[in-house]
């Protein structure tokens, strides 16, 4: 089945140097991403990730998850390898993905770490920023809402683009169906 | 090499010189500006297109900027409603002492030593970073160019590539004079070490300290739009975030940055949309562990509403993209140093008059060929060549002494050539000097000038036209 | 026969009064008939470039008054062999004189730039001349933006059979720009210096604008670095009169 919405999401993702992956299973993205994260022996993972039971199995592979309600959180975090996180939509053009604070889901998961994997169900991508607004408008709006379009850059030296200057190098995105 | 750079000197190092015309000729001159100038061109290349797609964007953009100025202070006072509501502090500054007095008061209330800051161009017009180290804080930018620029105790040379006027071995030598080591003439290593380096002071920081892209009235959400991701930071992991909105800012629906957000960006940078946008509705909620506690945004003024209702009204509609400093024939030989002033480009020749009440920047709008790729450029269709253009007349005070001498030669003039007699003898006057009238060295030093013909055509004409004689 | 009042400019009438005769031969060649209204002096522009828009609008005032004066039983246009002049009527007048606004609103509805007129207003892209050889297109600002000029030009010339080879950033400014070129004369030349250098890398023979003003400047410069190798500057009415047959 051909979702144009998606192709065009997954396409200006990966022109923005983002790693995509799927649509998949949500069995198949949890193995996806325990594989993904296995190298690291810290992680953080968010509440809002749409995997059921994600952090029990990072924590069978022997991952050490980070439990945002401790109080060394933030400096424990510094050392993590890896954020994941889910996200509230997804907007095709221009290509973004919506994530949103609440308890359990900090804002620094997504920024930290040198890596970010984001997990965005086919179903929540809309096609446009103002589709998104009015969706999000409509509702009682988070402390924080963060859009993202790929990995931190600048183009400060010479206006040629370097990435991972203070959020994560790499990002990379899994789609869900 | 570190010759280029005394932080000593202060700002403006690139191009010293007493006025925007010594310091143009001094950019022109300057082997190094002109090199890294070059990298301008990169921009030029990739910005707009993205909204070339939309010419509509242009109108709404347009439309909404103005429907806002139209009730500015009505916006703002249902903006301060909606932010109070969230939790939010709000403040209104009326001048920059003002706004430096709120913020260096919330800081010290709060024994704050370190502050992070994201760029932003109010911060700038207000001199925020020295007001703070002034009252001995200790204030970082955090934005890799803005960062390499402070070090180099320089002022920002482009609102969206504060080091465009820098080389990499240059920027190698700035960040290596603060590293204390030698570093590589390398981007991802020099990229690296200030990632490092800044990651600390993100950490250790008591404020973190913004500027604003967009404020929503109806929903009272700050926008921030970045790439490097320092502004999340700045909002994320120090307990203060204190956020510095000029009046301007203010938008009336949430709904609205839908296109707005693509405009900027496109405009800016040639991205669909930057890496990060940061939507801010109040401060940290029961259960999170991240964001402020505390939220505080600054109202400031500093002129702007006295724009209101005149013909400079619409510059108020400007939402800082930075892409009439990327299509202008100055600005690209120049560079932004050369204009002395916080805002360059086309948008600081008008900005920096108004905002000044015409103490400062009154020799700007004259640096400009009215070439109105300016006006063509701006995504919110303010008509930037033509407010250069009338600046001329209103600004300085038309009582100074060149100001009367310079209105008498052209009142002499308009006398003369508004009679085809007056016209008829000053150009017989001008074929009998063929041409060389004092003053014209300025232009003949480098260009010769064509001599005024034997014959004008007026009287080629009748005399071809015999029967035409009135 | 459409009939069209000429607007020679200042510049046209006292330093380059061929490219004016070569206006009318173009006109001519289009099938209208010219006139040419004695009275006429300057439309102001550079002293609202200077600054000065009271001394604009008493030269406006004089504008206004001599070819507002002219009845549409008489002309049919008002037609100026430079973009920058035209604009100044067109894009300036209107806000400068707020007294005859009507007048002034009228006036800049009929006035217009020689290539807008002829293809634009007439639809006529063939006006007889027959042209062997390359040029390259310098978009001068004040027509290209103010007047909103479209490939006009560029149409009379291919329709002409000249070859046309675009140059990198044609419609960047030629650093002219009125008093710009005595206040900022570094900036200028520079500017000039660019435009004859990216006109150069085109090989073209010519260096085709419809402003005399910038010809001015480029020509100016170029004649002063001495012999190169970039194209002649040359005014658009003038080459396509060179290529017009000869009636004598």
């Amino acid at each position: 089945m051909i979702d144009p919405l998606l192709d065009s999401l997954i396409g200006a993702l990966r022109a923005n140097t983002c790693i995509v992956s799927g649509p998949m299973h949500v069995d198949d993205a949890r193995a996806a991403i325990v594989e993904r994260a296995a190298p690291h022996s810290l992680v953080a993972c968010n509440a809002d990730v749409p995997l059921a039971g994600m952090v029990d199995a990072l924590v069978a592979r022997g991952l050490d998850v980070l439990d945002c309600n401790d109080p060394e959180w933030m400096t424990r975090l510094a050392g993590a390898g890896v954020g994941i996180t889910g996200s509230r939509l997804a907007v095709a053009q221009p290509a973004a993905i919506a994530l949103v604070a609440a308890p359990g889901s900090p804002r620094a998961t997504s920024l930290v770490p040198p890596e970010h994997i984001c997990v965005v169900r086919v179903a929540d991508i809309v096609p446009t920023l103002t589709d998104a607004m009015e969706t999000i408008a409509a509702g009682e709006m988070p402390s924080g809402l963060t859009w993202i379009g790929g990995p931190s850059r600048t183009g400060d030296l010479e206006m040629i683009t370097t990435l991972g200057v203070h959020g994560p190098r790499a990002v990379e995105v899994l789609f869900v169906a | 090499m570190t010759d280029v750079v005394h932080p000593s000197a202060g700002h403006g190092i690139t191009t010293p010189g007493a006025d925007f015309h010594e310091r143009s000729a001094n950019a022109v001159a300057n082997p190094v500006l002109q090199q890294a100038l070059h990298n301008l061109d990169r921009r030029l290349r990739t910005a707009g297109t993205a909204a070339a797609a939309h010419p509509e964007w242009k109108d709404r953009a347009a439309a909404i900027r103005r429907e806002t100025l139209l009730d500015l202070d009505g916006w703002l006072d249902r903006l301060e409603r909606a932010l109070t509501t969230r939790g939010v502090q709000v403040h209104r500054a009326s001048t920059p002492e003002d706004a430096r007095r709120i913020i260096v008061g919330l800081a010290r209330a709060r024994g704050a030593r370190t502050v992070v800051k994201s760029k932003s161009m109010a911060t700038e017009e207000i001199d925020l970073g020295n007001a703070l180290e002034e009252a001995g804080l200790t204030s970082v930018e955090t934005d890799l160019g803005e960062y390499i620029v402070q070090l180099a105790g320089e002022r920002p040379s482009h609102m969206i590539t504060p080091a465009i006027h820098k080389t990499l071995p240059q920027i190698r030598d700035v960040l290596a004079r603060e590293a204390g080591t030698d570093l590589a003439v390398d981007r991802e290593a020099l990229t690296a070490w200030a990632r490092e380096r800044l990651r600390g002071e993100f950490l250790r920081a008591d404020i973190g300290i913004t500027g604003v892209n967009f404020a929503a009235a109806d929903t009272g959400t700050l926008v921030l739009v970045t790439n490097e991701g320092n502004g999340r930071f700045c909002t994320t992991l120090p307990p203060v975030h204190i956020a510095v909105m000029p009046v301007e800012k203010v938008i009336p629906r949430l709904a609205d940055v839908g296109f707005l957000l693509p405009l900027l960006t496109t405009h800016a940078t040639g991205q669909a949309l930057s890496n990060y946008v940061t939507m801010i509705s109040g401060p940290r909620r029961a259960g999170e562990v991240d964001g402020p506690e505390e939220l505080h945004v600054v109202f400031l003024d500093n002129r702007r509403r006295t724009l209101l209702g005149t013909k400079y009204e619409e510059m108020l509609a400007c939402i800082r993209c930075g892409a009439c400093l990327n299509v202008c024939p100055m600005y690209r030989n120049v560079s932004g140093h050369a204009y002395d002033a916080v805002y360059s480009g086309p948008m600081g020749k008008v900005l920096t008059p108004l905002l000044s009440g015409g103490t400062e920047g009154a020799d700007l709008p004259y640096g400009s060929t009215l070439c109105h790729a300016c006006s063509d450029a701006c995504p919110v269709k303010i008509p930037l060549g033509d407010m250069i253009l009338s600046l001329r007349a209103d600004v300085p005070d038309p009582h100074t002494p060149t100001r009367r001498r310079r209105r008498l030669f052209w009142t002499l003039f308009a006398r003369a050539w508004s009679t085809p007699r007056g016209y008829r003898a000053s150009t017989a006057l001008g074929r009998i000097s063929r041409g060389r009238v004092p003053g014209l060295r300025a232009w003949t030093a480098t260009r010769e000038l064509p001599r005024p013909a034997r014959e004008p055509f007026r009287d080629r004409w009748a005399r071809e036209h015999p029967e035409e004689r009135r | 026969m459409p009939k069209v009042a000429l607007f020679v400019t200042c510049v046209a009438d006292q330093v380059f009064p061929d490219t004016a005769a070569a206006t009318v031969r173009v006109l001519e060649a289009a099938g209208v008939e010219v006139t040419f209204p004695p009275l006429q002096t300057c439309c102001g522009q550079p002293a609202i470039t200077a600054g000065e828009p009271e001394a604009a609008a008493r030269l406006a005032d004089h504008h206004l008054d001599v070819f507002g004066a002219l009845g549409s039983g008489e002309i049919d246009a008002i037609v100026a062999p430079s973009g920058s002049c035209t604009a100044m009527v067109c894009h300036h007048y209107p806000s400068l004189m707020t007294e005859r606004r009507a007048e002034a609103d009228a006036l800049a509805a009929r006035t217009f730039e020689l290539t807008q007129y002829l293809v634009d207003v007439l639809g006529i892209d063939d006006i007889g001349s027959r042209l062997d050889t390359t040029v390259t297109v310098h978009d001068a600002c004040h027509g290209l933006r103010n007047l909103g000029l479209g490939p006009g030009a560029r149409r009379l010339l291919e329709v002409a059979g000249a070859t046309l080879v675009e140059m990198h950033e044609p419609d960047t400014c030629c650093g002219f720009g009125g008093v710009f070129s005595f206040g900022f004369p570094e900036v200028s030349t520079r500017l000039a210096d660019a435009k004859l250098g990216h006109a150069a890398s085109t090989s073209a023979r010519y260096l085709v604008s419809g402003d005399l003003a910038c010809l001015m400047h480029i020509d100016g410069r170029r004649r002063k670095v001495g012999p190169s190798s970039a194209p002649e500057p040359i005014h658009i009415a003038d080459l396509l009169a060179s290529g017009l047959p000869s009636t004598s």
